[in-house]
């Protein structure tokens, strides 16, 4: 007799509780398992299965179990929740041991029980709530392989088997690193951006860190496949996408097979699985599948569409094992038969209603898991900008040469340094081209003799013919003169267009040797349409053997070699100066350069005269435009900024020093030395003081200082140790070849005299000395005296005396001159008067006796105007007749009055 | 042959034993799940003790121990008796007997469980202790104890008393003559009539018996209590079935009637 058990985990308040239930009332039944089996089941348990009900679209079939108990046999059954209480069933014979005995059902209480008449009714069902849980995990947001907080709580997607065009989620922008799929993956083949191949793989790299410290060049790609990962070696142009040969993370490895891909999925949902069962699918449906996961799902529906695809049907068993069974035409392996020949025996034969006939037998294959719009595909090239050997580029990538020519290249291998040929090839085997280059050689565009614009035409502005047009062809910024005008230059062209503040006007002359050549030149707007040369202002005149300037008519020649065909001629005004310039292949000449008003404004003027025996004259390469030019130091003007100024240093210091003296012209004490601290900085405010080499320039006074230019320091300090005047010493930093410069005022300021009243003294005060130096040269040096500090009297005064007695050092005759300063005190000498000559001559004797006869000379001055009681200052200065030494003896005096 | 014993069992309100198994609790002593079995096997079994609880003091006179196994026949058991006073520790007690033999005989019941029945003069008591002394030190298995005051009519039942069984499988064939079994448990069955009892004894015992029991409470009758190998087939316990109640048939005399299911 059968036996039937039931173990069912309910819960009470205090927590989990299990309830032994047998369906027989014997001991064999009841106490197996060292557990004792209560015999109140009512109802034996019903288990169905409700397999393939033909349509390949139903969700994974799940069987059902019901049973019912006497409440009389559990305990505290009232108290009891069974409602996802865990059940098992187990069945064997009455009689056997606890190990004959068979798990027929592992699942769970739908419900609570239905209860009448002390009968518990139950239904239950296999556990497959993992089916039904999400299946993908999370991108938990906190940094490298769980990407950034903005994914946090994103799926990870999953490969399964051999995807092509899979799609990657960036996990990091820095490092352009794409996650493939969540788990380790067999392998990624391909990379592609804008479904353009980026080549192969730099190579795999065993973990992140790895794979971010990994060199992958620009266009290229790296793998890691331990984590499921790709990192590009730039950021992509577009939509990335990767073949993926999928997961190897399970238990089975690298899945491919709908069975394996089944159990591989369940691993993930952490599902139980019928390993052979599922093996066995493999092997009637041997196809490999390919599935990419981007959105959640859950493992119930993944598992049924990968059964669907391969016409199997998915279900679990009365234990909760998953399995797949593929759906076919068999051989029967049992045969029922209704005359009790066979067992089982056949209680009746009925025949159920058939549904419609089933269809769904194929499924898809080789599916593309990124669907690429128009814009995301490179479809035809991929626009790199200019060439550069350093990046690797890929077919179909489009760069431009230096040339203005455009390549494609053509190579199935990605690489770097590989440059397109130089045109006219057009191919090598990396590039065809794409297009020619653009600078384009007009002497071989169109029609020479016809309309096409002369070689290098500009086509900023339009020459208008004047006077005699019928004598002048204009094309473009040619002007052919075809016959001589009738009157002397009376056939022009100009320019509507003119310009402001800076002109250029440039043009080759051709022209026969006895032409009476073109004028071409700047022509105000009040001269631009008016005949003969002295219309134009300023302008170059080609004569048969040299260049010429006009200017409103006035001829200056401009020298240099005889004028070529080949020539360019310029002349700019650059709004301080108009400049003539000729250009031949051995260089640049400027001929002249004259000064000019600013802020004028110029058209271009040619005028023609005689052809002579020239056919034709031709002004060509004709061009008009503003004068530009960056070396300032060609340019002119008074205010303009100083060459190669360096406006990012200053200079930083003291403007102003003021040094006291006293009345008498003494610096009084600790003013002198005295330091001015200069600093060098650029805009950053950094000090590149020390860095400099500083020296100080006197631009006015007299002042003794460092540093100097021969002397320079690298402190900024300047230190004056003596002021005889005012002055003005600039101190210029040099610093990475440029100089800035300041500047410091040394003031002398000088104490009032005392003052002394009128009548206070009367007579004044003298001073003398007879301490007289030589005189050695026929001009002044420094005073012969020391300085004498007289007051002056009531009569305002003072008398200078010298009389001189002077000899002569060497054979010879002597004369000599001499004169009296004055100055108030601390002021500035000034002669009294003009000077003196001597009166007699001295003389030198030669060999043998060498006799000396004195000279003499009687130098008296008297200083007028002065003021009673001030004390001032007097100096006597003498000087020989010529380059010879006179000794001068006697006593200088200056009294006042 | 003596008169029928009529034993309606006191409710147990627990059984504790010397010792137990796992999953063998003594409290299947108590249930009517015969399936249900005290068990001790660790260590060789050996004499064991059970104190069983009635709840209060209630007068005893008859023991009756159902689905024992694993014994022989010489195995002996001892019957003690404490009232509420005298407390469960059985230091004071009556003794009931000792030393009897489990079963008389040697014949088993069909399924080859044992009966035993123990009857003596009436002692009230609370607290009944059993002590199974096998020899050998052989373990063994006991379903229920059944502790009662039994009832023996004056006038034994009359012939025409049925033995039967209550067969619980089934037994069918298809239209095409094909066998379609499904076996079950086949339950003993007695019925007997009680034709001469008395008004008093009807009064007194019997009505009120069958008040109590009605057809969901067990019933033990033992259609002989003589010592002999068959007893154990003469102990029935399970429930009455059908109409229950007594006949006043004739003056002074009473029909009793007793159609039983017995689950043992």
């Amino acid at each position: 007799m059968k036996g039937h058990l039931i173990q069912i985990d309910a819960r009470d308040g205090s927590g989990a509780v299990t309830r032994y239930l047998a369906s027989v009332d014997s001991p064999s039944l009841c106490h197996l398992n060292s557990q004792q089996w209560v015999p109140a089941i009512a109802k034996l348990p019903s288990l169905r299965y409700d397999f393939f009900g033909g349509d390949l679209r139903s969700a994974i079939t799940v069987p059902t179990a019901s049973f019912s108990i006497a409440i009389e046999g559990v305990s505290s059954f009232t108290t009891l929740r069974f409602a996802g209480a865990r059940v098992r069933i187990y069945t064997g014979n009455v009689g056997d041991a606890w190990g004959s005995f068979t798990l027929r059902f592992d699942g769970r209480i739908s419900a609570e029980p239905t209860l009448a008449d002390g009968i518990a009714a139950f239904e239950a069902g296999p556990d497959d709530a993992w089916l039904d849980k999400p299946l993908l995990t999370l991108f938990a947001g906190s940094g490298g392989a769980e990407g950034p907080t903005d994914l946090t709580g994103t799926v990870k997607p999953l490969a399964l088997g051999v995807c092509r065009f899979a799609p990657g989620v960036l996990i990091d922008a820095t490092n352009n690193i794409y996650a493939v799929s969540a788990y380790a993956v067999q392998g990624i083949t391909a990379a592609y951006d804008r479904v353009v191949s980026l080549g192969t793989s730099t190579g795999d790299y065993a973990n992140l860190a790895a794979l971010i410290a990994a060199t992958i060049a620009n266009g290229s790609w790296g793998t890691c496949k331990a984590l499921g990962l790709a990192r590009l070696g730039a950021p992509a142009d577009g939509l990335v996408s990767f073949d993926v040969s999928g997961d190897n993370a399970g238990a089975a490895g690298y899945v491919r097979k709908p069975g394996a891909m089944i159990r591989r999925i369940a691993e993930i949902a952490g599902g139980t699985v019928d390993t052979t069962n599922l093996a066995a699918l493999d092997t009637a449906r041997a196809y490999n599948l390919a599935l990419v996961l981007t959105e959640q799902t859950t493992a119930r529906e993944v598992i049924q569409q990968i059964a669907d695809s391969v016409c199997a049907v998915a279900g679990v068993t009365w234990t909760g094992t998953l399995f797949a069974a593929p759906l076919g035409y068999v051989t029967s392996t049992q045969t029922l038969k209704s005359d009790g020949t066979a067992l089982p025996p056949v209680a009746s034969v009925e025949v159920k209603p058939v549904a419609a006939p089933f269809w769904r037998l194929a499924s898809e294959a080789e599916r593309t898991w990124v669907v690429h719009q128009g814009d995301n595909i490179a479809s035809q090239y991929v626009l790199r900008g200019l060439y550069s050997a350093s990046r690797v580029y890929r077919l179909d990538d489009l760069v431009e040469s230096a040339d203005g020519s455009a390549w494609v290249y053509i190579n199935s291998t990605s690489g770097a340094g590989n440059a397109p040929p130089s045109w006219p090839t057009t191919s090598n085997s990396y590039w065809n081209n794409a297009a020619p280059p653009t600078n384009v050689d007009w002497a071989n565009v169109g029609n020479a003799a016809g309309t096409r614009p002369s070689d290098s035409a500009g086509s900023n502005f339009a020459l208008v013919a004047g006077g005699e047009t019928s004598k002048l062809t204009i094309t473009g910024n040619t002007i052919t003169q075809t016959a001589s005008s009738a009157t002397s230059f009376n056939a022009w062209a100009y320019t509507e267009q003119s310009l402001t503040g800076t002109a250029l006007v440039s043009a080759k002359i051709t022209a026969g040797a006895s032409n009476d050549g073109p004028i071409i030149g700047l022509a105000s707007p009040a001269n631009k349409n008016l005949t003969n040369y002295t219309s134009i202002d300023y302008a170059i005149y080609r004569g048969p053997s040299q260049y010429y300037a006009f200017e409103s008519g006035v001829q200056t020649g401009l020298g240099g070699a005889s004028p070529a065909d080949s020539d360019v001629l310029s002349i700019f005004y650059d709004g301080v100066n108009v400049n003539y310039v000729r250009t031949t292949s051995a260089g640049v000449t400027v001929m002249r350069t004259v000064a000019a008003t600013t802020g004028l404004s110029f058209h271009a003027k040619a005028i023609f005269n005689a052809l002579g025996s020239a056919v034709s004259t031709v002004m060509s390469s004709i061009q008009f435009m503003p004068y530009t030019d960056n070396n300032f130091a060609s340019q002119g003007g008074a205010t303009k900024p100083e060459n190669n100024a360096d406006v990012t240093l200053l200079v930083t210091g003291t403007k102003t020093v003021s040094v006291a003296y006293d009345y008498t012209g003494t610096v009084k004490s600790g003013q002198l030395p005295v330091d001015v601290v200069f600093k060098l900085a650029n805009l950053a405010a950094t000090d590149l003081t020390a860095s400099a080499s500083w020296a100080g320039v006197l631009k006015s006074g007299t002042a003794t200082f460092t540093p100097t230019v021969g002397t320079p320091n690298a402190t900024g300090v300047l230190n004056v140790t003596a002021l005889s005047s005012d002055a003005v010493i600039e101190m210029q930093a040099t610093y990475g070849g440029k100089v800035s410069k300041g500047t410091a005022t040394l003031v002398k300021n000088t104490d009032a005299p005392p003052v002394g009243g009128a009548g206070t003294g009367g007579s004044g005060t003298s001073a003398s000395t007879s301490t007289i130096s030589s005189t050695t040269s026929s001009s002044y040096g420094s005073a012969n005296t020391s300085i004498l500090s007289v007051q002056a009297g009531a009569a305002g005064q003072v008398a200078c005396a010298f009389a001189d007695s002077f000899l002569k050092a060497t054979i010879g005759t002597g004369r000599c001159h001499g004169k009296w300063q004055w100055r108030v005190v601390a002021g500035v000498f000034a002669d009294i008067t003009t000077e003196i000559a001597s009166d007699a001559d001295a003389t030198k004797a030669g060999a043998p006796d060498y006799e000396s006869t004195a000279g003499d000379l009687l130098c008296s001055m008297t200083k007028t105007g002065l003021t009673n009681g001030t004390t001032y200052e007097f100096q006597l200065l003498l000087r020989s007749d010529g380059s010879y030494t006179l000794n001068h003896y006697g006593t200088a005096s200056a009294t006042g009055s | 042959m003596s008169n029928a014993l009529l034993i309606q069992p006191y409710a147990l309100s627990s059984v504790t034993a010397t010792n137990t198994d796992a999953g063998y609790s003594a409290s299947n002593l108590t249930t009517d799940y015969m399936g249900m079995t005290w068990q001790y096997t660790t260590g060789g079994g050996g004499a064991q003790s059970f104190v069983v609880d009635l709840g209060s003091d209630k007068s005893i006179d008859s023991v009756v121990l159902l689905g024992i196994s694993g014994v022989l026949v010489a195995t002996t058991w001892d019957v003690y008796i404490a009232t509420a006073a005298q407390g469960s520790t059985f230091g004071p007690s009556t003794t009931a007997f000792t030393g009897a033999q489990l079963w008389a005989g040697s014949l088993l019941t069909s399924g080859s469980l044992a009966k035993a029945l123990g009857t003596f003069g009436a002692i009230t008591g609370r607290y009944v202790k059993i002590t199974i002394t096998p020899p050998g030190g052989y373990a063994f298995r006991m379903a229920r104890i059944i502790i009662g005051d039994g009832v023996t009519l004056a006038t034994n039942f009359v012939f025409g008393a049925s033995f039967g069984v209550k067969p619980l499988g089934s037994l069918d064939f298809s239209a095409r003559g094909v066998l379609l079994r499904r076996s079950g448990t086949k339950l003993r069955a007695l019925s007997i009539t009680f034709p001469a009892a008395s008004r008093s004894e009807v009064e007194t015992s019997i009505q009120p018996m069958l008040e109590v029991l009605g057809n969901d409470s067990p019933l033990c009758i033992v259609t002989d209590t003589d010592s002999d190998a068959q007893r154990i087939n003469r102990i029935y316990f399970g429930f009455l079935t059908g109409s229950l109640g007594t006949v006043w048939a004739r003056l002074g005399g009473f029909t009793a009637d007793f159609n039983m299911v017995c689950i043992d």
